[in-house]
């Protein structure tokens, strides 16, 4: 992806948080992954002084404490966050949480497969698309 | 019919047939029974919202964990190859093709309750059109021929369940096909209330005690380990016709092909 800043994944599941961190290191991409696991954590990850701002967000809908929706609603109200794109991955293919999704100005909604091997092209795509694209921040 | 045998739109029918002789017997001075009915429908579409909430809560919730054993016994296979038997990858490998089947049953209840908790626009749907539409989307339709019957008529139903409808019972005949010179014919006629459209194929045929069986869910008449199957799709496609106020039933014969009919009721816009 481009640039060197980090990839900050939000997701409950330690083993669908593994599958990306195993995608990400089959595919050589260099940037860091950042794992956080609701929406609140990634808050104030993404709050935090020190931190490098993302490149990009990996979004799961279902979590506890803070779900996906409610993390966009947030993050899009945010002067400082609503640039850094986010990409919904998900298993829910419910008409609603697509609309609320793109309402809320996601980069992209990716349904998790069941084969590992396809969501490996999953996340082979969103590489490709955004080391290609151009993003919106500062530095 | 049985009771438990009947869709909660049967039984609803039912109900409001019922309600005149109620309604006169009301108002002879006895007790309101109408009030009872209403509070029976009531109860009954209240179960119906729920059963149909929980299947969906149940099968969606279901398919996380089942996802994450599948990634790890493929991984375990993968990173651990060297240290794995012939015969310890025989046991991931049949491992891996349960869990897909499982998959497979999961995502067919979603689907399921899906119909009647998603309901798209009717509209008109030209029959005629749609048909070679879906023969087009098959996979192995060459292996067959398609009889289609010149003139189909415009019915006014949701588009993608109608298709769906068709692409199910064509896509059966295909599957089952056992003749060389494989033959479906798709005809409808003009039954006054309704229009009926049938479905002929000259396949292997169904044995009489099976033709209700076929409809239910999760049968299927060949092991699952010889064919796989979820056993829904007959399911689907007689829950879409049911909601939609039609019939369908099958007309088969061991060694005689089958025919599945279906109907659809005169509606417009």
């Amino acid at each position: 992806m481009r640039g060197a800043r980090p990839i900050l994944l939000v997701e409950d599941d330690k083993v669908d948080a593994m599958a990306v961190k195993r995608a990400v290191k089959e595919l050589n991409i260099a940037n860091k992954l950042e794992h956080v696991g609701d929406g609140e954590q990634a808050l104030e990850f993404l709050r935090h002084p020190g931190n490098d701002t993302p490149c990009l967000i990996l979004l799961d809908i279902n979590m506890p404490r803070m779900n996906g929706i409610e993390f966009l609603r947030v993050a899009k109200a945010d002067e400082q966050l609503r640039r850094i794109p986010v990409i919904v991955l998900t298993t829910s293919k419910e008409d609603q949480d697509k609309f609320d999704s793109f309402n809320l100005g996601v980069a992209g909604y990716m349904i998790k497969p069941a084969d590992y091997l396809k969501f490996v092209d999953v996340v082979r795509a969103i590489d490709v698309y955004w080391t290609i694209s151009e993003t919106a921040d500062e530095s | 019919m049985k009771d438990e045998d009947k869709t909660k739109e049967q039984l609803i029918a039912e109900l409001n047939r019922l309600r005149p002789l109620v309604d006169a017997q009301d108002a002879a001075g006895g007790k309101s029974v109408a009030d009872v009915l209403a509070k029976a429908q009531a109860d009954v579409e209240a179960a119906d919202r729920e059963l149909k909430e929980f299947v969906y809560v149940v099968s969606h919730d279901l398919r996380a964990p089942l996802r994450a054993v599948r990634q790890l016994a493929s991984w375990l296979a993968e990173d651990h190859a060297n240290s794995l038997s012939t015969e310890g990858k025989q046991l991931i490998d049949m491992l891996l093709g349960r869990l897909d089947r499982m998959n497979n049953l999961l995502e067919a209840i979603l689907q399921y309750s899906r119909i009647g908790r998603i309901k798209e626009k009717e509209r008109d749907v030209d029959v005629s059109s749609l048909i070679p539409h879906v023969i087009q989307t098959l996979s192995h339709s060459n292996k067959v021929k398609m009889l289609v019957q010149k003139s189909l008529p415009t019915v006014f139903f949701e588009h993608k369940r109608l298709e769906e409808v068709f692409r199910r019972l064509l896509d059966n005949a295909i599957k089952f096909m056992d003749k060389p010179e494989g033959e479906v014919k798709i005809r409808c006629q003009d039954d006054g209330t309704h229009w009926k459209f049938s479905i002929e194929d000259n396949g292997p045929g169904i044995e009489k005690k099976y033709h209700e069986k076929v409809f239910r869910i999760f049968q299927t008449l060949a092991a699952r380990d010889e064919l796989e199957s979820a056993g829904m799709g007959l399911t689907l496609t007689k829950k879409i016709i049911e909601s939609a106020g039609g019939t369908i039933w099958l007309e088969s014969e061991k060694g005689k092909g089958s025919t599945f009919l279906f109907t659809i009721p005169k509606k417009s816009a």
